[in-house]
């Protein structure tokens, strides 16, 4: 598939569909089994080493307010100019590209910018940069 | 012309030349400037303004030319080098600098220079006096001709930090790995792949040591700003100070360079505020009026130890054994015992302040805990000499490279973790029957001293380890007290490769960086200085 601007990535997480922009995301891989991070609150299942950085793995369900993601899953590895972190999710659909300008009005949640209408449905932008900011207030308390 | 790709280069140079300016006005003021310092400063004015010229900056452009035009006036002799010059120059650095970083973060602030540059154009030197050199008494070296200092400068090229970043990142990885073909091959048996393995390692060797080189950069680097905080403090509180350095050229790792801007800048500032005394006090004491202040920066094997030496007031550690008993900072058994160096350190307590008046500069003598907390971070450690009447000494002993540094590894219930060597004053193993309690604290003796005893696993939020007779702990010192940590065993030293944290996890209060050892386990190296 050709990766354009407007390419995403989709995943499910507890039955809801959530994507990214492509560009964000270095890679998808299995789950290996995390190292425990120290004082780490429960959305952080630990870190590991990816290809050379230290990356935390983050159990997006955990922060969303679901229950913790049932394992195996799937790790969204980021891109390292974007943080050094993995997303833990259900699994992933695929790439998607945005039919049409815009989107709905984003729902009444800090960590979804809108809604996506694609090639593959509708599906929630994940607010990365407050998500980052959830988890660095959580770690300096 | 797209000049778009020529930007970064001139923010770059273009602070390079202002941090040399405010570095040379200094020492001008002082009287301790050559001729050739002189037309340094006129040729730093000339390059920028036509560097901005070139860039369609005209407002920089114009301020350079003015500053340039005055320090003209200065080299034709028109004018002496005085206090009003370097006053006028120095705001114009400042102004400069402003608006490069206006510039550079695409703001579209108009900043007045009219009035500076007014100023700059009718400025007249007031008569001759104290500490104003005329032109004609300026040191001359022999060759004093106008030249371009980069005539017979060595060939280089710019490099991008995050380039030097990641190549010390994947040097770090493939020594990583290479400990991983050892365990293979020991595991094959296999003679041929040891051989190759023990090439590899000789060649990573030289690989390593060569990018730690590229490195390292001079001291000098951020050593420009440092004179000028001690003369504007000291103009400010009416003070007289003679600024020293010596060591410029010593060379360390540019990530340690960038942290010890602070906490050197704040050692000044004390030494300035409160370690020197008035003239009148000094004069009284048979000191000349003028306070000395050095910075000096040498190398000990594969140590840089920086040291800021004062002749002011010095420290009574007496005195401030007593401030800290009567203040509940510490028990009187524990003061009596003290050394006069750990009484000295009992100024970097938070909260801990003995300076005899609350300025408003230094604040109240707060944040000395804040300087050691990052020369900790950095992997380095201070100690403070001081003699009352004569002066104080402080001195930074920092690490070459923060990239890789010695630690202790610990095994905890769950996971093994790191602690830099520096942060750890002595290990050892404690019978259980030597523990008693006070309260809820459990505390044991060492060396006369009591020592409250934490469990590592707690305060890392891990969950209880072993129970057997002999403890196995470490002493170290957190926020000011000595303690000791409790761990499940020790695994042993090692030299260890750091890698940042970055984002999120260097948000984590405790962590300090995170390594991945030979066998390919991921260990955190604790910020003991932050742990609590």
């Amino acid at each position: 598939m050709r990766v354009t601007s407007r390419g995403f990535i989709v995943f499910a997480v507890k039955g809801e569909r959530y994507g990214l922009p492509l560009q964000v995301v270095a890679e998808v891989r299995e789950p290996s089994r995390p190292v425990p991070v120290p004082r780490a609150p429960e959305f952080l299942c630990g870190a590991m080493n990816s290809h050379g950085r230290l990356v935390a793995i983050l159990d997006l369900a955990s922060l969303l307010g679901c229950r913790k993601t049932t394992p195996p899953g799937t790790f969204l590895v980021l891109d390292h100019s974007t943080a050094n972190l993995a997303l833990w999710v259900d699994g992933v659909e695929g790439f998607a590209t945005e039919e049409g300008e815009g989107g709905a009005d984003p729902p009444d949640n800090d960590f979804i910018t809108r809604v996506v209408q694609s090639d593959r449905g509708a599906f929630k932008m994940l607010a990365l940069d407050n998500v980052l900011k959830k988890m660095e207030e959580v770690f300096k308390q | 012309m797209d000049m778009s790709p020529y930007r970064n280069l001139f923010f770059s140079e273009s602070r390079e030349h202002l941090r040399a300016f405010s570095e040379l006005i200094v020492k001008m003021e002082q009287g301790v400037g050559s001729r050739e310092d002189l037309y340094a400063l006129f040729r730093s004015a000339h390059s920028l303004k036509g560097m901005a010229a070139s860039m369609g900056y005209g407002g920089i452009a114009e301020l350079s030319h003015s500053l340039e035009d005055l320090l003209d006036r200065v080299r034709k002799e028109e004018l002496i080098f005085d206090t009003g010059i370097a006053d006028l120059l120095l705001e114009g650095t400042d102004l400069l600098e402003a608006m490069i970083a206006d510039v550079s973060a695409e703001l579209q602030t108009a900043r007045n220079i009219d009035d500076l540059v007014q100023r700059l154009a009718t400025y007249q030197s007031v008569p001759s006096g104290p500490g104003v050199k005329s032109p004609a008494s300026y040191s001359q070296s022999p060759a004093i001709e106008e030249r371009e200092s980069h005539d017979d400068a060595p060939q280089t090229v710019r490099v991008r930090t995050e380039v030097l970043d990641n190549l010390i990142n994947i040097t770090g990885e493939l020594i990583t790995n290479k400990h991983r073909l050892l365990t293979v091959g020991k595991e094959l048996e296999s003679t041929s792949l040891d051989e190759a393995t023990v090439e590899l390692s000789r060649l990573l060797r030289d690989l390593h040591s060569e990018i730690v080189l590229v490195r390292l950069i001079p001291f000098a680097a951020v050593a420009d700003r440092f004179p000028r905080v001690v003369r504007d403090l000291a103009k400010k509180i009416g003070k007289e100070v003679v600024f020293e350095m010596e060591g410029a050229e010593i060379e360390l790792d540019r990530g340690i360079l960038e942290g010890l801007v602070d906490p050197i800048v704040h050692i000044l500032r004390n030494a300035v505020d409160h370690a020197l005394e008035v003239p009148a006090d000094r004069n009284a004491c048979g000191k000349p009026s003028q306070g000395r202040i050095k910075l000096v920066v040498s190398r000990e094997k594969d140590q840089v130890v920086v040291a800021v030496v004062d002749d002011g007031r010095g420290m009574d550690p007496e005195r401030l054994v007593s401030h800290a008993v009567e203040n509940g900072f510490i028990g009187p058994e524990a003061g009596r015992l003290m050394t006069p160096g750990e009484a000295f350190m009992l100024i970097c307590l938070p909260g801990f302040s003995t300076a005899r008046e609350v300025g408003a500069v230094s604040g109240r003598g707060v944040g000395m805990d804040a300087v050691r907390s990052t020369i900790q971070t950095l992997g380095g450690n201070m100690t403070i000499e001081s003699e009352p009447g004569k002066g104080s000494r402080f001195i930074l002993r920092l690490p070459l490279t923060i990239a890789i540094i010695n630690v202790l590894l610990v095994r905890l219930s769950l996971i093994a973790v790191a602690i830099p060597v520096t942060n750890v004053q002595r290990t050892l193993e404690l019978k259980r029957s030597l523990i008693y309690m006070r309260g809820k604290q459990a505390l044991f003796d060492l060396e006369g001293e009591q020592l409250p005893l934490l469990s590592l696993n707690r305060i890392l939020g891990f969950p209880h380890g072993g129970a057997g007779e002999l403890l196995p702990l470490f002493v170290c010192e957190l926020k000011g007290r000595r303690v000791g940590l409790v761990v499940d065993s020790f695994i042993g030293q090692q030299e260890i490769f750091v890698k940042p944290l970055g984002r999120p996890l260097a948000s984590m209060k405790g962590l300090g960086g995170g390594a991945v050892l030979g066998n390919g386990e991921v260990v955190f190296i604790l910020d003991v200085a932050n742990l609590l």
